[in-house]
């Protein structure tokens, strides 16, 4: 009889150790794994997500017919060079070796007198900007290159070591709509410059020139 | 008996409520809450897992690629540009990387928020991954990851609520920023730069953790961001 009493209190605390190690377990996850919170914020991040599905969807199309022009035995020395040097110009324009053309947006912010901006204000920028899509981005016709880092050095916000003032310009190229909404919306860039007073114009261009200058 | 009785009593409402509460765990822990839209909710769930076939899709025709053309470069001049446009696609964020770098990391803090302080100053931003990130860009930082994602030239972070995306992918804490280059030179840099300090006094004050540890070699995988040759030109 005691021994069976033993029996059932030793299980009864295996029991609950199992469940107190399931709780410990299940907890982990939880406090780790963040997701939206609400069905507005999943449907913004779904939206992020279809955008990269679509332009994964078309990247790999385009890999596709690159594996089959490839494969074709007819493929000439001379036109793999030619098309390996087109590409090496391509991606040397967007490290900022060489300069980019193309229709894109152009950003005038002029704060008001003695005010000075933050350069957390133009990381933010340049950040919604690539976010937007842009190619290249340029403040004040310094471009902005991979290793671009910028710093506020006393009144004046440095871009890799070169000072720029304000008035600034900024230059992006790149979808011109998507860009233009980016810093458009509710809460966005034009918003936040509104309320600190700076004067902003957001203009279109058809055809614009970023030059190179982005590798220090 | 009557004992017995009792100490089973509190034994089943015992067991009741672990088995409650970790019933209750375990469909957050796997849902994610959602507000009830479960939609949604498997709507994402099921758009993040394609979007990570279509990378994995993508990575493996560009290695295709690669061995195809390196199949065809048969002489020194083809293999050298080969060499040019793979060394540039690294420096853009498209291959992969390895090195001596630096971790920061960063986590919320474990601490619950004091009555009257604003909740906001316990947990890790997304500005700040993007200001610390243009620290170590300053401290000479030849590649950076953030997590698993690769920073590219164009690379984007932005958050939806409290979630924090880099390249439109969502990211988990503890968030661990890797960059491969001089450690010694990025670590001066970070300390010397108001924002890595700013961070070391949110950690004294609210608990926010942040560690910066160097590492002899870190690697760094292949960007999976897209970049679109033809929709630009090149300025003569």
């Amino acid at each position: 009889m005691k021994i069976k009493q033993s029996f059932w209190i030793a299980f009864s605390f295996l029991i609950i150790v199992v469940l107190l190690v399931l709780q410990f377990k299940t907890r982990v996850p939880l406090l780790r794994e963040v997701g939206p919170t609400s069905s507005r914020e999943a449907i913004t991040y779904l939206r992020t997500l279809n955008e990269k599905k679509d332009s994964l969807l078309k990247e790999i199309e385009k890999l596709n017919f690159k594996i089959l022009e490839l494969n074709e035995v007819s493929m000439r020395k001379e036109d793999f060079e030619k098309s390996l040097n087109q590409e090496i110009s391509k991606w040397e324009a967007l490290l900022g070796l060489k300069g980019i053309t193309g229709a894109g947006l152009e950003i005038s912010i002029t704060p008001m007198k003695n005010q000075v901006l933050s350069v957390e204000t133009f990381i933010d920028l340049v950040n919604d900007l690539w976010g937007g899509g842009a190619l290249a981005i340029s403040i004040n016709k310094s471009r902005i290159g991979w290793n671009s880092y910028l710093y506020q050095s006393g009144n004046q916000l440095s871009i890799s070591g070169r000072l720029v003032d304000a008035p600034f310009l900024v230059e992006a190229i790149g979808p011109t709509e998507v860009l233009e909404s980016v810093l458009r919306i509710p809460g966005g860039f034009e918003q936040k410059m509104l309320i600190q007073g700076v004067e902003l114009k957001i203009s279109i261009k058809n055809n614009m020139i970023i030059s190179a200058g982005g590798i220090q | 008996m009557k004992h017995l009785l009792k100490s089973y009593v509190v034994f089943s409402l015992l067991v009741g409520l672990l088995i409650g509460i970790t019933v209750k765990n375990y469909r957050f822990s796997v849902d994610l809450p959602a507000m009830g839209d479960m939609g949604i909710l498997l709507l994402w769930k099921d758009t993040e897992r394609e979007v990570k076939d279509l990378e994995n899709n993508s990575i493996s025709l560009k290695a295709q690629i690669q061995q195809l053309e390196a199949e065809i470069a048969l002489d020194k001049e083809v293999l050298n540009l080969l060499k040019s446009r793979d060394d540039l696609k690294i420096e853009i964020g498209l291959g992969p990387i390895a090195g001596p770098g630096l971790i920061v990391t960063l986590d919320d803090s474990p601490v619950r928020p004091r009555e009257g302080d604003d909740p906001s100053f316990y947990i890790i931003h997304e500005s700040y991954l993007r200001y610390l990130i243009n620290i170590l860009k300053k401290g000479q930082a030849r590649a950076i990851g953030v997590n698993s994602e690769r920073i590219q030239i164009n690379s984007n972070i932005s958050c939806v609520g409290k979630v924090i995306l880099v390249n439109g992918k969502r990211i988990a804490p503890p968030y661990e920023i890797k960059a491969v280059g001089d450690p010694e030179l990025m670590v001066k840099v970070m300390k010397q730069s108001s924002f890595f300090r700013f961070l070391e006094n949110y950690k004294t004050l609210f608990g926010l953790q942040v560690s910066l540890k160097v590492s002899p070699y870190l690697e760094l995988s292949q960007g999976t961001g897209v970049i679109d040759l033809e929709s630009f030109g090149v300025a003569p």
